[in-house]
């Protein structure tokens, strides 16, 4: 799977890569037991800070998309052992809050915040050509 | 056998080879990487850019070849030690300057052009690169050791037939300059020398191995697939450079211990034929498939162009010749201007190359002082 980082951009760097990576799963692009290259080769490969990469597998390992073996590296997580819990219900709601209400704000109906999220849940669905 | 002949045999072919190398090398290095400045690829085909290199080679192309014939009949008529350690040098030395002058002008043009044309600078990468792009198995290195032992095993059993006093040197005229006297260190010392040769062109197939994917951000399908090749042929390069090496070092331990009769002439024509040898190999594999695999005809439909660029990294080359990167913590990368590797200075690793490429040059200029 191809890893673009936009330089210029206020995302910081490690969010993009989570990001990334995290659609990279869903869509199958990056499928499970499909191991990713260690932090250090990542780092070498982006030209970026050894430290960049490591906050973003972190945080991947804590969201429980991937595991960091101590031998094997990172390795994405199998889909069972990805399954949401409770807590995960809730957060979603949370983090969903703020961009709802900026949508309400700015007069997007909910049809049409609807009709993106259905969007967008299909193209993580067909375009998981791994 | 003549003094002017031997040393013509080695040099010359050396000094063309240099000559040759600056020609080429603007035109073997990464398209979008223009006498180390970076510019988007479509600006890099530009006529601009394609007659900056022109005069890059005319320019060279002249001044080069006049010095090099210069130097070659020097080296013919009266050629001494200090030409022959010179020569090359001064070869090196013009190649710099119409680099440096290039250089500057590809700055300049970047300076004041849009070259970007509001593409987005990005950092890439593939996450599968290494799994789809695998090298050749190491264990191919068992030849090169099959013939150190053989070697080792050779002077063990022959120990009783080889001479009292072993030639250690020779001058210019093909005679003996050195001798050192028969002892088990003395033998010994030839298959030390190919174990260290060995293990250096190991290090550099893993040097091979632990390099960074660099990848196009315009057309990356198609640079993934030349990169890949890239590699491939740079792997398999180091064991076909450690089994010739090993080669001549056997040749080198029969002619030394005459355990067969090998004149030194012969001798002479033989390590001119290896070294040539490599030598070509090395222009050839350089033009065919070009730094990083640039020159890789890819078959594939043509891809579109993504609308990104990859981002301005010259400031990480101080010179347009030493990487200076602190952030990365790769210690081999690829040269901008030439072909191959060179390496991270900003890497704390990379003291450490240094101290050996020190110690080496120092262990080869001893014996020539003793």
């Amino acid at each position: 799977m191809l890893l673009v980082l936009d330089l210029e951009s206020d995302i910081p760097i490690y969010t993009q890569l989570c990001n990334q990576i995290m659609i990279g799963i869903a869509k199958g692009e990056l499928p499970p037991d499909e191991s990713l290259p260690s932090v250090r080769q990542l780092a070498a490969d982006l030209e970026i800070n050894m430290h960049t990469v490591n906050k973003a597998y972190n945080i991947l390992k804590n969201e429980g998309l991937i595991v960091i073996h101590k031998k094997r590296g990172a390795i994405v997580r199998k889909k069972e052992d990805m399954k949401a819990d409770d807590a995960f219900s809730g957060d979603l709601s949370q983090r969903l809050e703020p961009i709802v209400a900026e949508a309400v704000c700015k007069g997007t109906t909910e049809k049409q915040f609807s009709h993106i999220i259905s969007t967008l849940f299909a193209t993580m669905k067909t375009g998981g050509t791994p | 056998m003549n003094a002017q002949i031997v040393m013509s045999v080695i040099h010359i072919p050396t000094l063309l080879l240099i000559y040759i190398v600056g020609v080429v090398t603007p035109y073997v290095t990464r398209k979008e990487l223009v006498f180390s400045i970076r510019f988007p690829e479509a600006f890099a085909q530009s006529v601009q850019i394609q007659s900056l290199k022109r005069q890059y080679l005319v320019q060279y192309g002249i001044t080069g070849g006049i010095v090099c014939i210069a130097l070659v009949s020097a080296i013919l008529l009266r050629p001494s030690l200090m030409l022959l350690i010179m020569s090359p040098l001064v070869q090196l030395g013009i190649v710099l300057v119409f680099f440096f002058i290039s250089r500057k002008k590809a700055q300049t043009i970047k300076r004041s052009t849009d070259v970007t044309g509001g593409k987005k600078p990005v950092a890439i990468t593939d996450t599968a690169f290494r799994k789809n792009a695998p090298l050749p198995s190491w264990l191919w290195f068992l030849v090169p050791w099959a013939i150190v032992v053989v070697n080792a095993v050779i002077l063990f059993l022959a120990y009783d037939r080889i001479p009292e006093m072993i030639p250690m040197q020779y001058n210019f005229s093909g005679e003996v300059s050195r001798w050192a006297e028969k002892s088990i260190g003395q033998v010994l010392l030839m298959p030390g020398l190919m174990v260290v040769i060995t293990l250096l062109m190991m290090a550099m197939f893993l040097g091979v191995k632990a390099t960074k994917s660099q990848i196009s951000a315009e057309k990356p399908g198609r640079s993934r697939y030349q990169n890949a090749h890239f590699r491939f042929h740079m792997a398999i390069f180091t064991i076909v450079l450690s089994i010739l090496m090993n080669i001549i070092f056997t040749f080198t331990n029969l002619h030394i211990t005459t355990l067969v009769k090998i004149s030194f002439p012969i001798m002479l024509i033989f390590l001119a034929v290896i070294l040539t040898g490599i030598l070509i190999y090395a222009l050839i594999f350089a033009i065919r498939v070009g730094q990083g695999g640039s020159r890789v005809e890819v078959s594939v439909v043509e891809e579109e162009e993504t609308g990104n660029i990859n981002r301005d990294d010259d400031g990480f080359w101080k010179a347009g010749l030493f990487y200076y990167n602190p952030d990365d913590p790769s210690l081999w990368v690829e040269h901008r201007f030439g072909f191959g590797y060179t390496i991270n200075f900003g890497n704390k690793k990379s003291a450490w190359f240094i101290a050996v490429i020190v110690i080496i040059i120092l262990l080869s200029f001893v014996p020539m002082l003793l």
